[in-house]
């Protein structure tokens, strides 16, 4: 019976490893051997197995692409921290209602299509969106602004999209920050500068950590923004692999590409993890 | 020495403190005592700086400190719930205020040590505030506050989090070092026992008032009013009327027909003013029950409460079967037992004479 009620119990816990398995594992030994063959003449696969198409991400073409996506990551998650930190504390220190309604506020975007979101962002900044043709308007611009297809409109799209990645950890870090910490560090003689930075900033820095890689880690494969707001000049790793499959037709190299991404990642994954430990040990 | 002249605290609606004025002198352990919410934490607060006065002054040694941030006051808290910073080990949590005095290195290592030992905890400066335990994490606390030298220490409950024993155990030590330091230690507690056992004096709050500030044996013996009475003790009421008044004396008469004399402490009662009148269950003469005796009170033991070193028994009135007077024995004399009849006298000077409320 108990036996019976045991094997029972496993079914739940086998489901979710049967779907990580047909939609995660497989298609990633898939990706992962596709990386190993070569590309037909025609778009097809030639099954032969080579590094052809590691070899070629050495291309000093790729790695600048490569190194140019880690920059916009970075800058992504940088600016989302500069503008999510008063964000989420300002949440924080609300009336309940409000908080509320400031969550929900963070949170809409999250439920309009990030394509049309993308295209949103490129309409606001446009030679007749709303920002152009206000400093138009006031007489202080004769020609519009050319933001998109430049590095701040791929910016400003990437922060708007990924803002709530870093709010939402800051702010649950901040809710569980105890208050009273920064009457002690009043107590002792501390000022708002060293209350910030001695006190507050590095009390909630596991809730930093997540945010960075909630937001780094995404956008570092992110290609719809910037295809839609920096145009064909601008291009990124999560673009270049993208047409590699839609439009290149070169699924080797694509996969190779999506393979180096992913081991980059753990290994950033992995340095994070690797100072929380230590910090647990001491 | 500190004082506090006619402080009010409000917030938006509500009234924390009301004029509220005391003084605390150098090296004394002055605790604040009352129930929850009646203000004794908020006038900590304002002593430390943490919240803003609305009317009057906090001064020390003379000199308004009224409006000082709490980083240039010369008093340090140790937090109810210690608020130790999770992120830093405990040499780094104690060298904390050194380190933004920018006290040289070598000297903030010596005090930092020295305050360690103070708290007989040498060799944790390297473990983290998660590993520690409750009393650990006080000392560690106590530490973080001692090692700047305050002028004052003010202590916000910091015993309420311990189990019992763990807490007579600080009692004790937080005594003593106070005694060794010749600190001023302002100590905020509910806990009337505590408060007793650690205080010179005691200020005893309730609803952002102080009522009494006494030694403890002053506001044990002599409490000024009834709330004082019972928060620092357990207390028998009965009320009486004024018959005659001298400055020494006042004649009383109250239910059953007696008439007592009684030292006259702060209160003066006027001819034919109704009073009440207080008796501590230990202070009460107990007799067994005879016909013609002479007593205050009689009655029949209803209930019996075994305390270790004293036994409570409660004593139903047989004039009014609604009323209940309690006595205390030591354990040892005791030679009472339920359904006993009793008779109950005292002492007229054991008797605390009150405004009737």
């Amino acid at each position: 019976m108990s036996r019976w009620i045991q094997k029972g119990m496993s079914i739940p816990y086998l489901i979710p490893f049967i779907w990580f398995l047909f939609f995660l594992i497989i298609p990633l030994i898939w990706v992962l051997s596709y990386s190993f063959f070569k590309r037909g003449p025609y778009g097809t696969i030639d099954f032969e197995w080579n590094i052809a198409s590691y070899v070629r991400t050495f291309d000093w073409v790729y790695l600048s692409i490569f190194l140019k996506s880690v920059q916009l990551a970075l800058i992504t998650a940088i600016c989302s921290f500069i503008l999510g930190f008063p964000i989420a504390l300002m949440i924080v220190r609300a009336t309940p209602k409000r908080k509320l309604f400031y969550l929900i506020l963070i949170l809409v975007p999250f439920w309009t299509n990030f394509i049309v979101r993308a295209f949103a962002v490129k309409v606001f900044l446009g030679d007749y969106g709303p920002i152009n043709q206000f400093l138009i308007d006031l007489g202080w611009l004769s020609e519009p602004i050319p933001f998109t297809h430049h590095f701040l409109a791929v910016g400003f799209g990437m922060v708007s999209s990924y803002l709530p990645f870093m709010v939402l950890p800051l702010y649950s870090a901040l809710e569980g920050f105890d208050r009273s910490l920064v009457d002690a560090a009043r107590d002792l003689g501390a000022r708002s500068y060293d209350i910030i930075f001695k006190v507050l900033l590095p009390s909630i820095k596991e809730g930093i950590q997540s945010g960075f890689i909630l937001v780094f880690v995404p956008a570092l494969g992110e290609f719809v923004i910037p295809s839609v707001l920096g145009g064909a000049k601008r291009v990124y790793i999560g673009t270049l692999i993208s047409d590699q499959f839609l439009k290149t037709r070169d699924w080797p190299f694509g996969s190779a590409m999506t393979t180096l991404l992913l081991i980059w990642t753990f290994v950033a994954l992995a340095v994070v993890g690797r100072m929380r430990r230590k910090r647990a040990k001491l | 020495m500190l004082s506090i002249e006619k402080v009010t605290k409000k917030y938006e609606e509500m009234t924390a403190l009301e004029q509220v004025s005391l003084v605390v002198q150098e090296g004394e352990f002055f605790s604040l005592l009352g129930p929850s919410g009646c203000g004794k934490s908020t006038l900590l607060r304002l002593i430390a700086g943490l919240d803003t006065v609305s009317e009057g002054e906090v001064k020390f040694n003379g000199e308004s400190v009224t409006h000082l941030p709490p980083e240039t006051r010369p008093f340090n808290t140790v937090f109810q719930n210690y608020a130790l910073f999770p992120h830093l080990n405990v040499y780094e949590n104690i060298s904390f205020g050194l380190k933004l005095k920018k006290v040289p290195s070598d000297e903030m290592e010596a005090r930092v040590r020295h305050s360690l030992e103070k708290v007989q905890l040498s060799g944790y400066e390297d473990r983290l505030i998660d590993t520690l335990s409750g009393g650990q994490k006080q000392r560690v606390a106590l530490a973080r506050a001692l090692v700047n030298r305050p002028k004052i220490l003010l202590l916000d409950e910091p015993l309420s989090a311990l189990d019992l024993k763990l807490r007579k155990q600080m009692q004790t030590d937080l005594r003593s070092l106070q005694q060794q330091l010749h600190h001023t230690f302002i100590f905020v507690t509910h806990d009337q026992e505590e408060a007793m056992a650690l205080s010179d004096r005691i200020a005893v709050m309730d609803h952002g008032k102080i009522l009494q500030i006494g030694t403890p044996q002053e506001v044990y013996d002599h409490p000024t009013h009834r709330f004082v009475a019972e928060f620092v003790g357990h207390a028998n009421f009965f009320s009486g009327t004024v018959k005659e008044v001298s400055p020494e004396q006042a004649k009383i008469e109250f239910g059953s027909g007696e008439i007592i004399h009684s030292k006259i402490r702060r209160f003066l009662p006027e001819v034919g003013q109704q009073v009440d009148l207080l008796v501590r269950p230990e202070k009460w003469k107990v007799f067994p029950l005879e016909e013609g005796a002479h007593s205050w009170f009689e009655g029949t033991i209803v209930q019996r409460t075994y305390r270790g070193a004293f036994e409570y028994f409660s004593v139903q009135q047989i004039q009014d079967k609604n009323r209940m007077i309690d006595f205390s024995l030591s354990s040892h004399a005791s030679r009472w037992s339920i359904g006993d009849r009793v008779a109950l006298t005292c002492v007229p000077e054991d008797v605390v004479i009150l405004p009737h409320e």
